[in-house]
């Protein structure tokens, strides 16, 4: 009888997990954008930048890139669904 | 293994450890819920203590499959002392990385072996939960939440 009482419950609790799951795939999905590893590929790009120059006029570059990284981003976001 | 890892996720692989991580961190928040309804610290009237901790064991079977699927990418792929490319820039996250989840890994064998053998040591358990989740945290903070967010 407890059986049957609990499997409802059972059911419902793994829905749940399941809802998680796919809504975290769809909003870390919509945050990366279709090119997560060019994302990457401008942190490291940026990194590299960072340890080639050094001085005022590095750090402003370095910053410049990394508005443009950071507006990239946020344009691959909103466009996707 | 490297190119296998590459090719299974069509060069992704950062895209695809980042998404993984962050659904296995999503699902130890929830185990850590099931596991207060299960203790009882939490009464819900939808839900008995013995289905939350029903569920609870058939997710966590699923989170470790995940785990160890994701360290196995990790270490294949970036390997165990490369600096800065788990998804951070920081030098000091990426080994705080590293070593959370080497921990993590050895956290979560021993949690197994004491659920499944070890019966003695099943008072521990809630302790090596809440150590499994706190390492959950910390290991997808200093890589994955670092990728999405860009706090460090």
């Amino acid at each position: 009888m407890a059986a049957d009482n609990h499997g409802p419950q059972l059911i419902g609790s793994l829905l749940v997990a399941a809802i998680i799951v796919i809504v975290t795939i769809a909003l870390v999905t919509a945050r990366l954008g279709p090119d997560g590893d060019e994302l990457l590929e401008d942190r490291r790009d940026r990194q590299e930048e960072g340890d080639d120059n050094s001085g005022r006029g590095s750090s402003l570059d370095q910053e410049l890139l990394r508005m443009l990284a950071s507006n990239g981003s946020e344009a691959r976001a909103g466009l996707t669904p | 293994l490297e190119d296998l890892i590459e090719g299974l996720t069509q060069g992704n692989v950062v895209g695809v450890k980042v998404v993984l991580t962050s659904v296995v961190s999503a699902l130890a928040i929830y185990q850590v819920f099931l596991m207060a309804v299960g203790y009882g610290r939490v009464r819900l009237p939808f839900l008995g203590s013995r289905p939350a901790s029903a569920t609870h064991r058939a997710v966590g079977d699923s989170v470790v499959v995940l785990t160890l699927l994701v360290a196995l990418m990790c270490l294949s792929y970036f390997g165990f002392d490369e600096g800065g490319d788990y998804g951070t820039e920081n030098e000091g996250v990426s080994t705080l990385h590293m070593y959370s989840g080497a921990l993590l890994v050895a956290v979560l064998a021993l949690k197994i072996i004491v659920v499944r053998w070890w019966h003695q040591m099943s008072r521990f358990l809630p302790t090596l939960g809440i150590m499994v989740f706190l390492l959950f945290a910390v290991t997808w903070l200093s890589s994955a939440g670092d990728f999405l967010l860009g706090w460090w």
